[in-house]
């Protein structure tokens, strides 16, 4: 196998298989190469070359994408635009799936605001929860009255008439274990004068916040 | 050469990288597309046997690491063949440290590249395969750059650390062995 005399034309072979040629230039070559032996063995022979090298496994594409670093700006373990390679495709969301998307935000941010206001109502006015009280036990009429503890709190134990011609009731608001010795001792007492168990379920009782301003 | 689409779709590497590093990771998947193939024949072409894709797959992760100290004076291609190339004399570098420590019955017989050895051994073109592998590395380099990649001379210069002339002069000295090698 000889080599061409021209060596320009020579070094343009590679370029004419890549297709990096102008027209112009490509025509020239072409040209030369129908009446040149040695050009001709030499382009075949660079088409055996890169014969060779093309029986080499491509690499997976999708693999590669997959461990390449995330770009400047954009913080690690921000899901990226999805990649399109090996048959997969991009992360699209579809119409319908932005609506529900949407609504569930909706209910969300309704039910949030819902319980905000629950929780500024409880807060600020808290002795509307004890005031509405329920008759739990009724108490004998020779018990009369109890005395409320001067210490007691409000929240914790009540003892209020239900009306003046039926027996006081005694009224528990609150958990047992908050009440004080003194405040246990005094409701024992009241349990101690109870006779029985009423013959009629008492109706429950609700008062106002302005009938306990008397109280104390 | 500054850039180029190199076959696949219209936008350039230039403006995929841009548009990777503004976080649309399908502009890594086109570039990663358009080059790992050339990354892959480059390695195998000179003399890489063993683990081709995760070289090219430790290229592109380099590449993309440091895509701002890319200045686009040369095509990405380019850069990308020359960190290539970079990491596989580290790869030998490595290999020879490990072959003064490593027993020779720890060293795995059988690489999946043996398939491929013996498939081409089967063909035609392995007189030609021969030829190749008969060249000093550095004249196989340039040879399978300039032919299989199509880089220009200046190019090559760059991915070897040589002179555009050198290039050439490695080129066409390549070619007449390889001649030679088929002609005896």
């Amino acid at each position: 196998m000889t080599d061409c005399n021209d060596a320009s034309l020579r070094d343009a072979l590679p370029d004419l298989i890549h297709g990096r040629l102008s027209q112009l230039d490509r025509a020239t070559i072409s040209a030369h190469i129908e009446g040149c032996d040695a050009c001709r063995a030499e382009l075949a022979l660079l088409g055996d070359v890169r014969q060779m090298v093309a029986l080499t496994p491509a690499p997976d594409v999708a693999r590669i994408v997959a461990a390449l670093p995330s770009p400047r700006g954009v913080p690690a373990g921000v899901p990226q635009v999805a990649s399109e390679s090996a048959g997969t495709r991009p992360l699209a969301l579809q119409p319908r799936a932005i609506w529900r998307l949407a609504g569930v935000a909706v209910i969300v941010a309704v039910a949030g605001m819902s319980l905000l206001v629950r929780g500024e109502r409880s807060a600020v006015a808290p002795i509307e929860r004890v005031a509405r009280v329920e008759q739990v036990q009724p108490v004998a009429a020779s018990a009369g009255p109890a005395e409320p503890v001067a210490d007691a709190p409000v929240t914790s134990a009540l003892t209020l008439p239900s009306s003046r011609s039926e027996a006081p009731a005694i009224t528990l608001v609150g958990p047992v274990d908050e009440l004080s010795d003194d405040n246990l001792e005094t409701l024992l007492a009241e349990l101690d004068g109870m006779e029985g168990l009423p013959a009629v379920e008492p109706e429950p009782l609700t008062i106002d916040v302005d009938d306990l301003e008397g109280i104390e | 050469m500054i850039s180029g689409t190199h076959g696949g779709g219209d936008d350039t590497d230039r403006e995929l990288v841009a548009r990777w590093q503004a976080g649309d990771s399908r502009a890594a998947t086109v570039l990663v597309d358009r080059h790992a193939a050339a990354l892959a024949r480059f390695a195998a072409s000179s003399g890489e046997r063993d683990e081709i894709e995760e070289l090219v797959q430790d290229t592109f992760v380099r590449a993309f690491s440091s895509l701002e100290s890319f200045r686009g004076d040369s095509s990405l291609r380019t850069w990308l063949f020359t960190i290539e190339r970079r990491l596989m004399l580290d790869r030998r570098r490595a290999e020879r440290r490990q072959r003064f420590t490593v027993p020779i019955e720890d060293v795995e017989p059988a690489t999946a590249y043996d398939a491929l050895d013996a498939l081409l051994a089967a063909e035609a073109g392995d007189r030609v395969r021969q030829a190749v592998d008969a060249l000093s590395p550095m004249q196989r380099e340039i040879f399978m750059l300039r032919v299989d990649s199509g880089l220009s001379y200046r190019d090559i210069a760059e991915v070897v650390g040589s002179t555009e002339g050198a290039a050439r002069v490695h080129y066409h000295n390549a070619m007449h062995a390889v001649k030679e090698f088929l002609n005896d």
